[in-house]
């Protein structure tokens, strides 16, 4: 693959969701994807006729699609320099690689994109958010006052959100280059380069790494209740909160194992929190 | 009249953030912390603007777009939420709960969307097949399409809410008050319970 061929589609990759819709998903975004590589192989009709071909339907995780689009782009190439009565039985095949690849694709992407790597950098933000200053919302308060106690600035919480955005980036963004390569390096054989990373591996360590660090925050935020409830006049309705604090928690794990949603775990603090006042 | 300038760049600037989370890129601009805090240096109220991007995202973390399911907006939430804060004087607690609402009320709007986009897909093809490059102006359409309508959503939600919202709030008993400041208070403590519940590495995974 030409370096120019690689920006290209890696560029035009990130518009892959650009016309989402029921029918197709992504199959709008893919074309206009793959365009590049139609574009290196076939020239006329037979452009047209390609581009066409993939506006079937198309759905996998958007970043995990770089996988399917280089392994499209070769065989692409390949049909385009076979002989003609070989082309339809080519064209049959593209399309149900494509097809096949796109749920493995999208089951690990969904994992580690989604189900991982997001909450992980959240968490990881929220770390920073509190090592540079923001103590007194993760205290429960929130506080001008408190805010210039711990230094908060504007400057510093920027900080701390490109930090988040960095480490969620360079892996997407990895993922979607080396992607590009090993989908069209494989060739339609083998794992299709969805084997150059253990994944499975990386999931666990990355979920491991997550949870280790959630609690570390936990930890901060008990250290900053502290901190905030020691140095101002403590005030009788913040106990009865942090009172509430461990019931809290313990009642959102035994909610979450029952198969609530977040959503719904909130709305029920504010109706108990209602209930609460009028009795009270 | 006075306050439309600023409700209006702050929905601009959220409905061009929020492409972020589908049709672009996917850098995490769209993801409530961030945009909360963009739209908070935006605003002249960055505090504001951050609090309720992380509450928003916290609360919405097991909402995952996988396959067509649309889950609950939270760049829109985190927008409309702020939006009220600074320019109605809704306590952070209920503009937080309110732009949780517009956060789900829109979904549905997503999803005729969606739908309405499927209808493109005939005169795609066949276009495409006299002129391949077309395809590009069928993405700009689609981009277009989905910032006028998170825009028009945004404006048009914030105004009803700012109007109808401060009125039910002066009606709600001032008890009542206190249940959205600790439902509010609450949100980091049950989202990073969520958050070590759903990282927790189980057998399996």
């Amino acid at each position: 693959m030409t370096p120019a061929l690689r920006w290209g589609l890696f560029w035009r990759a990130l518009f892959i969701q650009a016309c989402w819709n029921y029918e197709g998903m992504q199959n709008v975004g893919f074309a206009f994807a793959i365009f590049p590589a139609l574009r290196a192989a076939y020239d006329g009709e037979e452009l047209g006729a390609s581009c066409a071909r993939h506006l079937e339907f198309f759905n996998t995780q958007p970043f995990m699609a770089s996988f399917a689009l280089g392994l499209t782009a070769r065989m692409e190439s390949e049909r385009s320099a076979a002989p003609q009565p070989q082309r339809e039985v080519m064209a049959t095949r593209i399309a149900s690689i494509k097809k096949a690849m796109a749920s493995p694709l999208a089951a690990i992407g969904d994992r580690l994109f989604w189900g991982t790597l997001r909450p992980f950098t959240l968490v990881l933000t929220l770390c920073m958010c509190w090592a540079l200053g923001m103590r007194h919302w993760v205290a429960g308060r929130v506080d001008a006052e408190l805010a210039a106690q711990f230094n908060f600035t504007q400057t510093r919480m920027i900080v701390a959100l490109l930090f988040g955005m960095l480490v969620y980036n360079a892996a997407a963004l990895w993922i979607r280059w080396a992607g590009l390569g090993h989908g069209y390096n494989c060739g339609a054989s083998g794992a299709c380069g969805l084997d150059f990373v253990n994944w499975q591996g990386v999931i666990k360590r990355l979920k491991v790494a997550g949870f280790v660090t959630t609690v570390f925050l936990f930890v901060l935020k008990l250290w900053s209740f502290v901190q905030v409830e020691l140095s101002a006049p403590v005030r009788r309705q913040d106990i009865i909160l942090y009172c509430l604090f461990p019931a809290v928690i313990a009642a959102t794990v035994l909610l979450l194992q029952r198969g609530w949603h977040i959503v719904r775990i909130y709305i029920a603090a504010v109706l108990v929190s209602a209930v609460a006042r009028l009795i009270a | 009249m006075q306050m439309m300038p600023g409700v209006l760049s702050v929905a601009a600037a959220a409905a061009l953030v929020d492409l972020d989370a589908v049709q672009f890129g996917q850098f995490t601009f769209a993801r409530p912390t961030v945009a909360g805090a963009l739209l908070g240096v935006l605003g002249g109220d960055f505090m504001t603007g951050l609090q309720l991007g992380v509450a928003m995202e916290l609360m919405n973390l097991d909402q995952v777009p996988v396959g067509g399911y649309v889950p609950p907006d939270g760049t829109i939430g985190a927008a409309c939420a702020f939006g009220l804060c600074r320019y109605f004087g809704f306590a952070g607690g209920y503009a937080f709960f309110i732009g949780f609402a517009l956060a789900k009320m829109f979904s549905p709007i997503e999803m005729k969307m969606r739908a309405h986009r499927s209808l493109w897909n005939a005169p795609v093809t066949a276009q495409v097949v006299k002129d391949p490059g077309a395809l590009g102006g069928w993405i700009l359409k689609g981009m277009v399409q989905q910032f006028a309508v998170c825009l028009i959503f945004m404006l048009s939600a914030v105004y009803a809410a700012g109007n109808i919202g401060g009125v039910f709030w002066a009606l709600l008993p001032q008890k009542l008050h206190a249940a959205f400041f600790i439902s509010y208070r609450l949100v980091p403590w049950i989202g990073l319970t969520a958050l070590a519940y759903q990282l927790y590495p189980r057998k399996g995974t």
